[in-house]
Parts: structure tokens; sequence; C-alpha cells
């Protein structure tokens, strides 16, 4: 069975909860995650990463259990939402090195690279040393070793965050794109009109509940606001009343 | 594979690594161990009469006693000791307390059977005594036993060192009348020429100069080793286990099993530690090759030693580095483990040239040139002692392996209480 599954998500930081009662369905396609901050994106990405426990509920991805982490790992692609790298090492080295943590060959390296350099637009960058790249760059090198090893399902924390327009959009059209050739992509930012222009299902997280879960449209069309932001405002602020 | 090499290189790129190359290098040098000009009497043939003057431990029982408790009298007569007390070990001079030194009294008392305020002076000038560089008595050479005070007929040896014991108690530890030093500074006897000529025959049959350099040399880059040995490790985990959340979690999310990824990274130090060694071996083979002709030394001696003495300690190193920095994540390692060489190093003061720190697990020493009969006696403890290093690095590595896994999964590594 392709996509995520969440059942009855729980999680907590010790006394406080992150998430609670989680219940979502992310197929195959582009989906969004919109949430004020700590909302509980990030650790709603971490578990299904493998990086943090999952306490209470069931979560398959592509049909595994979490619990098999080994084989969750070989599926998934992750963007932290502080993405950082070695200073030392050079664009080119980090994939490389990245790419060998995920088991790739040196063949496969020598194709995989160059293809997502050009895909991320850092060809100019790939000699640069990490400590001298701009923070969009930084990013974009994120974005890059999360797609490196070509996983199935994606899980890409605020990758628009701090890119320029044309590189967001470049960003948006290349999530897009994957998502078309049957990948999961699972895609969280603040903009949401970097998920209405592409993204067909989107989740809202409020205070670590599901305030809303299915179609963009379907969104708007409760709220009846004409911009997916608005309606995103809309729902978020009904649930305060 | 792959991956090892990926390893070597982020090792060849820390600065740390380099520093540790530099102060393994530096250390050495300024030991006089590259190479070692001294210490040529090993490989000269004695003559007779050079025995004169060479005192040996002689291990006789008989003659220990009365020397340990009449230098022990001497020292409580006057109320002055001195001592290396652990775990810092360095010189102290001690005053008992009055309820401590009439303790002492009665300890002595025991020995002597009889009230030891009565006993006849033992201090220097005393029949029977040499008065040492640091101010202690040493026995005369040859032990005159019977100037000295007699001791209470049937004191046995189990009685006697239980005694001492409780005398280097009192003292607060590290005297020259701990039990297990007590054959080392007393009891000493002429050297036999006999003896003085095996020690040589077996030092040119067996050693052919470079195994005797390259004990000594083993020596000294066994403390540099346990001091400066854990750092390249730590820096290296650090730069994932220790580092911001969005390094960390870029890595750990990747399918490299754990222990994969410990496993390469624990090789590729340990390779790569043990480069300069490598290479100082080769260039002080080279150079003795030239001073003493390539047919007259043992081309192989550096390396096997430096594999045998000095690869368990690395090994240890940096498992040791690689587990404190995965369980907790920050640069302790880097603080605690050459504290923990240090107090090796320091715990093996005494008696470094006849193979009595050989079972330790990080800093065997030998200290000296020569003395192949030394080594060939105590080889089975120095073989147990790096075994059990081995093994401890195994023990260390899995778990570090064990830590990692844990924390890759965001599941603490202890948990108080619920
Ligand atoms: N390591 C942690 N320990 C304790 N609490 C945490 C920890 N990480 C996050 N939290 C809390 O959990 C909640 C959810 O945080 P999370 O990072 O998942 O939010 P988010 O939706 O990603 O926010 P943002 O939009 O700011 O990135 C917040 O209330 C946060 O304070
Ligand atoms: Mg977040």
């Amino acid at each position: 069975m392709q996509g995520i599954e969440i059942n009855h998500l729980e999680h907590r930081y010790g006394r406080k909860a992150a998430l609670c009662d989680v219940n979502l369905r992310i197929p195959p396609g582009l989906y969004g995650l919109l949430g004020r901050n700590g909302a509980g994106k990030t650790t709603l990405m971490r578990i299904l990463a493998t990086l943090l426990p999952c306490t209470g509920g069931r979560v398959t991805v592509n049909g595994v259990p979490l619990a098999e982490a080994a084989r969750v790992r070989a599926m998934v692609g992750y963007l932290p939402q502080d993405f950082a790298a070695w200073p030392r090492l050079t664009v080119r080295e980090t994939l490389g090195y990245f790419g060998t943590l995920s088991g790739m060959g040196a063949r496969d390296l020598q194709k995989r690279v160059p293809a997502v350099l050009a895909a991320l637009h850092l060809q100019a960058q790939a000699g640069t040393k990490v400590r001298a790249l701009s923070g969009g760059m930084l990013r974009r090198l994120g974005v890059a070793q999360a797609v490196l090893h070509d996983p199935p399902v994606l899980i890409v924390d605020e990758p628009t965050a701090g890119l320029d327009p044309e590189e967001r959009v470049r960003l948006r059209a290349l999530l897009a794109a994957l998502a078309a050739q049957g990948r999961t992509v699972l895609f969280s930012t603040h903009i949401a009109a970097d998920i209405e222009a592409v993204c067909t299902g989107l989740a809202v997280l409020d205070a670590g509940r599901v305030r809303y879960a299915g179609t963009v449209a379907g969104l708007k069309a409760r709220t009846g606001a004409k911009t997916l932001e608005q309606a995103y405002l809309a729902c978020v602020r009904g649930g305060d009343a | 594979m792959r991956l090892f090499l990926w390893e070597c290189r982020r090792v060849l790129k820390s600065v740390s690594y380099w520093l540790f190359a530099a102060a393994l290098v530096l250390f050495l040098y300024s030991q006089g161990a590259l190479p070692v000009t001294e210490g040529g009497d090993a490989f000269v043939r004695p003559q007779p009469g050079d025995e004169r003057g060479v005192l040996v431990p002689g291990g006789d029982e008989a003659l220990i006693m009365p020397q340990a408790a009449a230098t022990l009298l001497g020292a409580w007569q006057e109320n002055r000791f001195t001592t290396y007390p652990p775990p810092l070990c360095v010189w102290r001079q001690v005053r008992l307390s009055e309820t401590k030194h009439a303790a002492l009294g009665e300890v002595l008392a025991a020995l002597y059977g009889q009230d030891a305020a009565a006993l006849p002076p033992c201090g220097p000038g005393a029949a029977g005594f040499l008065a040492s560089a640091d101010g202690t008595l040493v026995p005369a050479a040859g032990g005159d036993a019977a100037a000295l005070p007699a001791l209470r007929p049937g004191l046995t040896w189990e009685e006697f060192t239980a005694a001492m014991g409780k005398a280097d108690r009192l003292l607060g530890g590290g005297s020259d009348w701990a039990p297990a030093g007590l054959g080392r500074k007393f009891g000493l006897v002429p050297a036999r020429y006999a003896d003085l000529l095996a020690e040589y025959e077996a030092c040119m049959q067996h050693d052919r100069y470079t195994g005797a350099y390259a004990r000594l040399f083993c020596d000294y880059a066994v403390l540099a080793l346990a001091l400066f040995g854990a750092l390249p490790a730590v820096a290296l985990f650090l730069q994932d286990a220790g580092a911001r959340r969005g390094v960390r979690d870029a890595v750990w999310v990747r399918r490299v099993p754990t222990a994969g990824l410990v496993a390469a990274r624990c090789a590729a130090l340990l390779a790569l530690e043990f480069l300069p060694i490598l290479i100082m071996d080769a260039a002080l083979t080279a150079y003795y090759a030239g001073r003493y002709g390539a047919g007259a030394i043992a081309p192989g001696a550096f390396l096997r030693y430096s594999v045998l003495w000095l690869l368990p300690t690395l090994a240890l190193c940096v498992a040791a580095g690689a587990l404190l920095t995965a369980a907790t994540g920050t640069a302790a390692g880097a603080a605690v483990l050459p504290a923990l060489g240090w107090l090796s190093i320091i715990s093996h003061t005494g008696g470094l040239s006849d193979g009595s720190s050989y079972g330790s697990l990080l800093t065997p020493r030998h200290n000296t040139v020569g003395r192949f009969l030394v080594y060939q006696r105590n080889l089975p403890r120095l073989l147990a002692g790096r075994g059990a290093a081995l093994a401890l690095a195994g023990v260390l590595t899995a778990a570090a392996v064990w830590a990692l896994r844990r924390r890759r999964k965001g599941v603490p590594l202890w948990r108080f209480g619920n």
C-alpha cells in the first residue's frame, strides 16, 4: 500500500503533548502541511523519519510500520527544518558522503550528484565549501541531499524558507514533478500560496491536532474563502473561537 | 568499504587529527625517542667487575623484612615520611598526627615484639644505612641485616606484609612500604656478573638492537596515545552526534546501519592514528639499519612491537572516545579520557623497568633500552593486558553502537522513574 497512513498518533515531550490523536492518510502525490509555529509539524515529520519514537498509535510508510526503522529509512528522504552541514566539506563532497551513507555506489553517485545539482541550480557551487554558501543555497543543498538517493517518500520541512522568489517557484515545480512520478511528498510551509500552487491534498495542524485534512479546494469551499491563505486563517481562527 | 574511505577523508580533514599527530611526534621527540641515541650500554658486552656497585632486587624475604621495618622505624622516630600518594602520585612529606603516630608505633611494636620507643635509633648514620638523595633511608648495599634491630622471632611474611599494608594506609598510601612494592625497594643484592652477561647475550641474540629500541619507543608512544589518542575520535563523532539537530537528523535518517557507521569510523580512526606510528617505525628502522648495518638489526621489530604494544591501547582510546561522544553528544570525552590516561601513567611511577606495569590496560611501561629477559619473563602479563584492552575496546564499541542506535531513534539513553 503506497503512501503514509497515520492512525491515532500521539507524541509527548515529557509532560507536554505535542501531537494528539492525529489521523491522516497521505496518498502518493504532493501533500501540504500547514500550521502555526509550534503546531507540531516538525514533530510529525521527525516521527515519520524515525528520528522520534512513535509512542502511541500506528503509522505505516508505504505499508511498512515505523518500528521497522531500517526499512523505513531506506525509503525516506528527509529535509530537516534546520538543515546544516559540515563547513569544511564542499557541496559535492557533502552529497558524496550523504549518498554513501544511503548506500549508493560510486557509479550511482557519479550519475546522481550532477543531476541533483542541476535540478537545484547548484552546479556553480559544486566546488564551494559549505561554509561559503548563502542561506538559500544551503537550503537547496538540504533539498539536494533529501532527493539524492531518489527515495519513494520525501519529507521536506519548510523547503522554501529563505529562498528567493525565483528559486521558490523552481523548487515547487521540482517537488511537483517528483510527486507526479508517483512519489509521496510531504511538504510543510508557512506560505499558503506554495501549497495552493502545487498541492492537491493538505492538512492543517493546530496545537497537535488535525484541524482539517482534505483537498485544497475542499478547505476553500468549507470556509467560503477565495485564497488558501484566507481559508487557512479562517480555519485556525475558527478553532480558537 | 566506501564508507570507510569517506570516514578516512573526514578524519584527514579534521584539525584534531593533525593536532594528535603533531602531539604524538613532538612528545616522542621531546623524550629523545626519535631516535634514541643513548642507552648503548645494553649493547656493550659486560666485563667482569662491571657488576660492582649495581644492585638488583633479590626477592629474599629474610632480607626484605628487617630492612623495610628498620627504615619505617627510622622515619617513625623522626616522624618524617616520604610518600607519593595516589591519585596524583607526586612527592609529599608526611608528618603524622599524634594518634596516627601512636598507631604506627603499635604496628612497629608488633613487628619487633617490644615497645617501639625502646628500639635503638635508625636515623641517618645508624649502622647499615645510607641516606638517599630525596632524604629517605636506604639500606646499605649488600644489606647487612645483622646490623639492623632484630624482628620478633617467628614473624611470618604474611603477618609482615599485613603490617606494612596497615602502615602504608596510615601514611595515606603511596609509601615505600606499600606491600606491592616491597620487593623493589628492599632486599637489593649486588648484581652477579653471570646475570649481566645473560641479559646482554639475550639482548644481542633476540633484540638485535631494534627490538630493544622498539620497546623503549613503545614505552614512550603508549603515553602519548593514552593522553591524546581519544581526541580525533571525539571530534569525528561530535560532527554529527554532537552537532545541531539539522546535521544529526540528515545523517541519522539514512539507511546506513548504526553498527556499520560506528565500525567504519572506528576503523578509519584506528588506521589513520596508527599511520604516524608506522611512518616512525619505518624511519627508525632505517635509521638503526644505517647505524648498525642492515644485517645486524631485526627489520620487523618496530612493526611487531608497535602492533603488539600500541594498537590495543589505541583501540581502547578510540572506542572510549566513540562511546562517550555517541552517548552524550558532548565533548566530555576530550576531558575525561586524557585525564584517565594521565591517571594510568602516574599510577605506575615505581618500577617502570621491571615489568611490574606490563599488565596495564592503557600504559604498559618498559622504560629502558635492553632488559630482554625482563620482557621475556613478563610477556604473559603483557599479552594478558593487551588482550584485555582489545576485549574492552570491543565491548566499548558495542556499547557505542547501542547508544547511537537509541539516540538515532530519539529514545533517551536513561529513563529516570517512568
Ligand atoms: N525537543 C523538544 N522538547 C520539548 N518540547 C518540544 C521539543 N520540540 C518541540 N517541542 C514542542 O512541541 C510543540 C511542537 O513543535 P514543532 O517543532 O513540532 O512545531 P512546528 O509546527 O514545526 O513549528 P514551526 O512552525 O515553528 O516549525 C511545540 O510546542 C514545541 O514547543
Ligand atoms: Mg517546524
